[in-house]
């Protein structure tokens, strides 16, 4: 009998607590619906009974704080957490939360206070400091956070994280010597953190004084035993476009570390793509001094010889008129050429049979011809390319190269035969092919197979967006308008020839015989502009300047008086070195020529040279 | 016939007296032979510049402009590639007569002074961030750039046209929490707000731009231009509806928002906008239902937005506003890319619209002595401009009619004061 009393009281207890418990869990799940909904005065209420009747459920109290807190109910929050803390002393984040709550309230005074408080009864435990400062980030209040993080350091035996933490707060608040300081702290005794490091860094180099301050933090940090600072202030320097003081700093790290070349070899090839020619020639033969059996070696030569060809087609250009319609070839002969033939020679000799290799024999037979005007010479170098292979990238470039010889010597037929073999190739590029074809028109043209010419001239247009398409569009027109004045035509055409083969005093009698003849129409327009652009190559300036002005004077009847104004332009600017005058001509094309092509040339020329001038 | 004739003579006086020595006029054409329409701005703005006179001939080949014959304007417009004609004084005097006739929609607004002008930017800003400073930029119109320390000290009072720069007047920083509270600009830019407000003595970011847009509104009221675009139009209105009520989430200025926002809110405050609901989710990127959202857009190709015809003659502001060579002109989104029609107070003029929708793109307004202009969108040659992605090369949009409106703004403060005909 008592054990089946005692069975079913047990029975009612259960009962009982469990639907106490379900009322509760019930009560919870409405007032979460509450605060969701925006209810936060109902649903405080609910949390605040739940609380009351069970005041060691955390997820409760926390509830409770939150919606005081959502609600601005700020004097509730400090009252339950004032209320918590009596019961709970020892708990770090108490006094967390009720710092943050005064700090909302604006009373930032108290916060601070609260947040230095446990310290005094809980002793001074790191992790204590970096929860407490984790508070302080939260409401953004900086400079507290630092202060704690710099006393839990302090106190800590493993400071890495501390430094971490101040080093960031530091960035965030622009104090970027701190931050270096800090960084290079933790460097000092763990040099394998140096990538974080380096990424924190360089992700805040962009910021105002950021790059300046923290590079005079690592320069003094600079030690020789520990080379993650070398390694640091190198990036540093490269970042700050310092890459003499870079270059430095990676040459005395390769000489203490058995690298041999890699780091300087990346450095170098950084340094050529940022056209820092002379320093990453010097730095790739830094490496073939110290390490010549190398594996890098071939790379690095290959480099170098870029880095050469660089810097000597920068000085090539510079004495080269460029802006000359026409000019003739003169000799280039300096130590630097000779030094870039030397450095492909050997890429080519190493590499042999590679695409490299055709290449550096391409770049070679360039130079020889259009630099030193050694023609023969560049034909062995064109031809040793064509002769090997038809499968190289380099064969089209070699056969035009090799036309371009014989077109200069007079060699129709040989000429042919090279534009020709173009267009045989199995992977020939559709630019390499249309520029083959319309050599083979001009040929034609030169030989005064006129319907030919055309008919190479119509595939060419056919692409128009291949660079040729606008030449080919311009000489078809030329022949069909003069088709039916086929004695000046002939006298152009071979006008055109000796231009091309750069004999211009007597390319320029024969255009003077068309351009003086009225009635050639746009012949005669063609022939006029040419026989100037002829003057000009013989670097006869006056003359030039005076058969450009009768262009310019015949105005809408001659189809080219928009280019002679544009060229007159050209010669005052860089051949007469007149300014003044140059603006003059640019100002007289747009004015009389508003739909010339060439007004956006001459609006680029004239704000130039007005900057000039002011 | 002697009666035109007369008429044309009495036309021509009256408009050219102050020129009479001049031989020749410049008609800028602004219709579709025009070759660089937003240029063509900069031209007029550089001759009221030097001092110059200039007339607007409002509808009159899509809004010319018409200056007395000078030899800089001519070779700037050449060197600018902006399309002119050299009109004799005779054929000048047919073109007024052709616009004052009461029989065209049209009228001649005179310009005389350039327009101080200001465009409100944060430090470091570059001028690509902005639709209003590539245009300005591009026209080679100079502005000044102002912030919140000019603002809040009484700068504004040296400038006639104001421009706000697409920035969230609420104190949300954008509301981009959601997608970039972790992307470093985004840290930049919160501290970067953080440091100002602390510096103007103010505890929240949200204060300090509450601040800000009743200084704004203040220099309207006491005769400022103000132009805004994308986000700046309707945060600019909600923060002004939110003077006395915290709207902000926790995340955004430390502690939560007023739960009554919503009630609280004052729309009497606001230039434009009335009974908008706040969107106060703080992840979610939009700050009401003002903006149009892109589902109600449809389809993206059918975006279009049409001009309204006002009268020239009675109504020349709106006019002006919406001088343009088309008036059709392709849509643009933005955070804020259009305004909800019921969502616009009465006596706001709509000068754009997608017809047949309650969408809203240009409105224009008065408040006290000043006038206030927006303009939905963030880029009109870059319908769906995304944080991070490349500048706009004007170049390529010599001709563009959404950049011209931006450009009408401009002068707009140019022109001199009529009489009212309405």
């Amino acid at each position: 009998m008592l054990k089946r009393s005692l069975i079913i009281t047990g029975l009612f207890s259960f009962l009982s607590l469990a639907q106490n418990n379900n009322q509760l869990m019930n009560k919870f799940a409405l007032a979460q619906s509450f605060e969701q909904a925006g209810e936060l005065t109902k649903a405080a209420k609910l949390y605040a009974e739940l609380y009351e009747v069970n005041p060691d459920n955390n997820v409760y109290f926390m509830s409770l704080n939150r919606v005081y807190v959502q609600s601005k109910n700020y004097a509730a929050s400090v009252d339950l957490l004032e209320h918590e803390l009596e019961r709970r002393k020892n708990d770090i984040n108490l006094y967390g939360m009720l710092g943050s709550t005064y700090y909302m309230m604006g009373n930032e005074q108290k916060a601070l206070e609260v947040w230095d408080e446990p310290f005094a009864i809980l002793g001074s435990n790191p992790a204590f400091y970096r929860t407490i400062a984790s508070y302080a980030v939260e409401r953004r209040a900086f400079e507290k956070a630092i202060d704690l993080y710099k006393k839990g350091k302090a106190v800590a035996k493993d400071k890495i994280f501390f430094s971490y933490d101040l080093g960031q707060l530091y960035t965030i608040t622009m104090q970027f010597e701190n931050a270096a300081e800090e960084y290079c702290s933790i460097l000092s005794t763990e040099p394998q953190q140096l990538q974080t490091i380096e990424t924190k860094m360089l992700a805040n180099a962009n910021k105002p004084d950021a790059l300046k301050q923290f590079t005079s933090v690592v320069e003094i940090h600079l030690s020789g035993d520990n080379l993650s600072f070398s390694h640091l202030l190198a990036k540093l320097y490269t970042e700050g476009k310092e890459y003499q003081k870079a270059y430095d700093i990676y040459n005395n790290i390769d000489e203490k570390q058995s690298g041999k070349g890699h780091e300087l070899k990346s450095f170098a090839d950084f340094l050529l793509g940022e056209g820092q020619y002379d320093l990453s020639e010097k730095v790739y033969e830094k490496i073939l001094e110290r390490y010549p059996a190398s594996p890098i070696v071939p790379s690095v030569k290959l480099g170098y010889a870029k880095c050469l060809e660089a810097d000597l087609m920068n000085n090539y250009i510079k004495q080269v008129p460029v802006w000359k319609p026409y000019f003739g070839l003169k000799s280039y002969d300096s130590q630097e050429v000779e030094k870039v033939i030397s450095a492909f020679n050997e890429i080519a000799n190493l590499y042999k049979n590679s695409e490299i290799a055709y290449e550096a024999l391409l770049r070679i037979g360039m130079i020889k011809f259009y630099l030193q005007n050694k023609q023969k010479e560049a034909a062995e170098y064109f031809n040793k390319i064509v002769d090997e292979t038809k499968m190289s990238n380099n064969t089209a470039e070699a056969y035009n190269e090799l036309g371009n010889i014989a077109l200069i010597n007079g060699d129709l037929t040989e000429s042919e035969k090279d534009f020709q073999q173009i267009t045989t190739l199995p992977r020939v590029k559709p630019d390499d092919l249309n520029k083959a074809k319309f050599n083979l028109a001009k040929i034609n043209l030169y030989r005064n197979d006129f319907d030919k010419t055309k008919k190479l001239l119509s595939e060419v247009i056919k692409n128009l967006k291949d660079d040729n398409a606008n030449d080919a569009l311009e000489l078809s027109m030329l022949l069909n308008s003069a088709k039916y004045d086929s004695s000046n035509l002939v006298l152009f055409a071979d006008a055109e020839f000796l231009a091309d083969q750069k004999e211009f005093d007597e390319a320029a009698k024969k255009y003077s015989l068309v351009a003086g003849d009225p009635k050639a129409f746009i012949l005669h327009s063609i022939a006029s502009f040419r026989f100037a652009e002829m003057q000009l190559a013989l670097d006869d300036y006056p003359q030039s300047i005076e058969l450009l002005n009768k262009i310019v004077d015949e105005g809408d009847k001659n189809i080219y008086a928009d280019k002679a104004l544009y060229l007159l332009g050209q010669i005052y600017q860089n051949g007469m070195k007149d300014n003044a005058k140059a603006i003059e001509m640019y100002e007289k094309l747009l004015a009389k020529f508003p739909s010339s092509i060439y007004l956006d040339d001459a609006r680029s020329a004239i704000n130039k040279l007005k900057g000039k001038i002011s | 016939m002697i009666r035109v004739v007369f008429l044309n003579i009495v036309l021509f006086f009256s408009l050219t007296s102050f020129s009479v020595l001049s031989q020749s006029k410049i008609l800028i054409y602004m219709d579709l032979n025009q070759t660089d329409h937003l240029k063509a701005y900069g031209i007029t703005f550089h001759a009221l510049e030097r001092g110059l006179k200039a007339d607007w001939l409002l509808n009159y080949k899509g809004g010319s402009f018409l200056l007395d014959y000078d030899d800089k304007i001519a070779a700037e417009c050449r060197l600018e590639g902006v399309a002119f004609d050299e009109v004799s004084l005779s054929e000048a005097a047919d073109i007024y007569a052709f616009v004052q006739s009461d029989e065209n929609n049209m009228d001649v607004v005179r310009l005389e002074k350039a327009p101080k002008i200001a465009v409100y930017v944060p430090p470091g800003f570059q001028p690509w961030d902005d639709a209003v400073t590539l245009a300005l930029e591009y026209a080679k119109v100079p502005y000044d750039k102002i912030w919140n320390d000019e603002i809040l000290q009484g700068d504004l009072k040296k400038y006639d046209w104001l421009h706000l720069h697409h920035e969230d007047f609420t104190g949300q920083y954008g509301k981009f929490y959601a997608s970039f509270s972790n992307a470093q600009w985004y840290i930049d830019q919160q501290l970067q707000y953080e440091k100002d407000a602390k510096k103007n003595g103010f505890k929240k970011v949200s204060n300090m731009m509450k601040a800000v847009a009743q200084t704004i509104k203040n220099y309207v009221g006491q005769g400022g231009f103000l132009f805004a675009m994308c986000s700046a139009t309707d945060s600019y209105d909600i923060a002004l509806a939110a003077q006395n009520v915290d709207i902000v989430a926790q995340m955004y200025d430390g502690d939560a928002a007023d739960p009554d926002a919503q009630q609280k809110l004052d729309y009497n405050n606001t230039l434009a906008f009335k009974d908008f609901v706040l969107e106060m989710n703080p992840y979610v990127y939009e700050y009401s239902d003002i903006d149009i959202q892109p589902a109600e857009i449809g389809n993206f190709d059918n975006d279009y937005f049409t001009l309204f015809d006002f009268s020239a003659k009675y109504d020349p502001v709106p006019t002006m506003l919406t001088q343009d060579h088309v008036n059709v002109i392709r849509g643009f989104m933005g955070q804020t890319t259009m305004f909800r029609k019921s969502r616009i107070k009465s006596d706001v003029i709509i000068l754009g619209e997608r017809e047949g929708t309650d969408q809203v793109k240009y409105i224009h307004g008065n408040f006290g002595r000043g006038t206030f202009t927006f303009y939905g969108g963030h880029d009109p040659e870059d319908y769906q401009h995304a944080v991070g992605d490349p500048p706009t090369d004007l170049a390529l949009y010599k001709n563009s009619p959404g950049y011209r409106l931006i450009l009408n703004n401009i002068l707009f403060p140019a022109a001199t004061k009529k009489k009212q005909k309405t």
